[in-house]
């Protein structure tokens, strides 16, 4: 390993430090004067640098689902004394729904910890915890609840989520992710991320304040039946009808609801629940769906899916992922 | 990510170093920034940021040491 041409190159030291500001730190305006120089100053810096920003943005995707599937763990820490939530903002845990139940116990300010919950890759599991607040993930998906504010804070870094907020004006609740954060004081909403490119958020109830990318961005308000998604870089709200609000949350029951919704924007959403690679040929990627389709087994959903559309033909690959291509096509 | 690649980098990421590991996971699973890392395990941000940059190039060796032997 380190004979690689990475570490022959001089520049590779400084590129990985620079990338490493540049996704986890606040850069202040000289230091971004000093990367500008740095840049500057020999052309092929700036592929080198490109290399560890696209190695930084692979990692925000690929750690949380090794991490999922149990294959990263996380190391023992020490955590530093912080300020406690308030008591009863404990986890204690605990709600049956239509797949497994999740578990978890934290209590007493005193040992403030953060709390991770979990749902496995297939699984839909659902928690409450201690101030009341429901949530209910989706597959594949982890959330952390942080300990030692004195709001209430959760982490959601690839997945999906639904929550029922219990009013507490004096502790707001900030859902963070990698593409904005979302804050509320009581209220049903869904969030859907995949790592810093998407987010998707929808009210039920109430009102929620969205920030699309860090702190600094304008809050937008939405409101019931409001949408908002963050895709390519581009922010739009729409209003959704009372039926398509209901859809968008059929996950919960299990179920992806499409109404002439091409193949490209469904199986990614597959892939994820099942945790498995689940692919479209150019032909059968722009192919509109319009079905209710069940979640509960990717081999059953593989199934109905070419019942609902019959040019569709699926093939499976050893390490069980599938290939959907239309019937003829090579 | 290939199913190969994700292999190496499983390895390569038990392999780092315990104070760059979990740097990197604090980043990238739990997103907190470098300062809040920093709060977190009580050390500088410059350290942070050192970590960090090293977690990288040894994720990065690992995975064009499968592509240029």
């Amino acid at each position: 390993m380190s004979t690689t041409r990475t570490d022959l190159d001089p520049s590779s030291d400084e590129a990985a430090l620079w990338a490493a500001r540049l996704d986890g730190g606040e850069m202040t305006d000289s230091q971004r004067d000093e990367l500008d120089a740095w840049l500057a100053s020999d052309p092929r810096r700036r592929a080198v640098l490109a290399r560890f920003c696209q190695l930084s943005v692979d990692l925000d995707q690929t750690l949380p689902e090794l991490l999922a599937e149990g294959r990263v763990k996380i190391p023992r820490q020490t955590p530093q004394p912080r300020l406690a939530w308030p008591r009863r903002w404990a986890l204690i845990g605990l709600a049956a729904a239509a797949a497994a139940v999740g578990f978890a116990v934290w209590t007493g300010a005193n040992h403030a910890k953060d709390e991770r919950i979990a749902a496995e890759v297939g699984k839909r599991r659902s928690f409450t915890l201690a101030d009341g607040t429901k949530v209910e993930l989706n597959a594949n998906t982890s959330l952390l609840v942080e300990a030692g504010s004195s709001e209430r804070r959760v982490r959601l870094a690839d997945g999906e989520a639904f929550f029922e907020v219990t009013k507490d004006k004096a502790h707001p609740f900030v859902v963070q992710t990698p593409a904005g954060s979302v804050r509320v004081v009581g209220t049903k909403f869904n969030v859907l991320t995949e790592a810093s490119s998407r987010l998707d958020v929808t009210v039920v109830e109430g009102q929620v304040q969205v920030r699309v990318g860090d702190a600094s961005g304008e809050p937008v308000t939405l409101e019931h039946g409001d949408r908002l998604s963050l895709a390519d870089g581009g922010v739009s709200v729409t209003g959704l009808s009372p039926a398509a609000l209901e859809d968008s949350l059929a996950w919960r029951d299990g179920w992806i609801v499409c109404d002439g919704t091409p193949l490209s924007e469904i199986l990614p959403r597959a892939a994820h629940y099942f945790g498995r690679s689940i692919t479209a040929t150019k032909g059968a990627a722009s192919v509109r769906i319009g079905a209710r389709l069940k979640l509960d087994d990717l081999d059953q959903f593989l199934k109905d899916l070419q019942e609902t559309e019959k040019t569709l033909q699926v093939t499976h690959d050893p390490a069980g992922g599938a290939r959907v291509s239309l019937r003829g096509e090579n | 990510m290939a199913r190969q690649e994700l292999e190496i980098l499983e390895k390569a990421i038990a392999e780092l170093p315990e104070g760059c590991k979990a740097v990197l996971l604090l980043r990238k699973i739990e997103l907190l920034s470098h300062r809040e890392i920093s709060e977190r395990l009580g050390i500088a941000v410059s350290t942070v940021e050192k970590q960090h940059a090293r977690a990288l190039r040894l994720l990065r060796s690992a995975l064009e040491g499968r592509i240029d032997p």
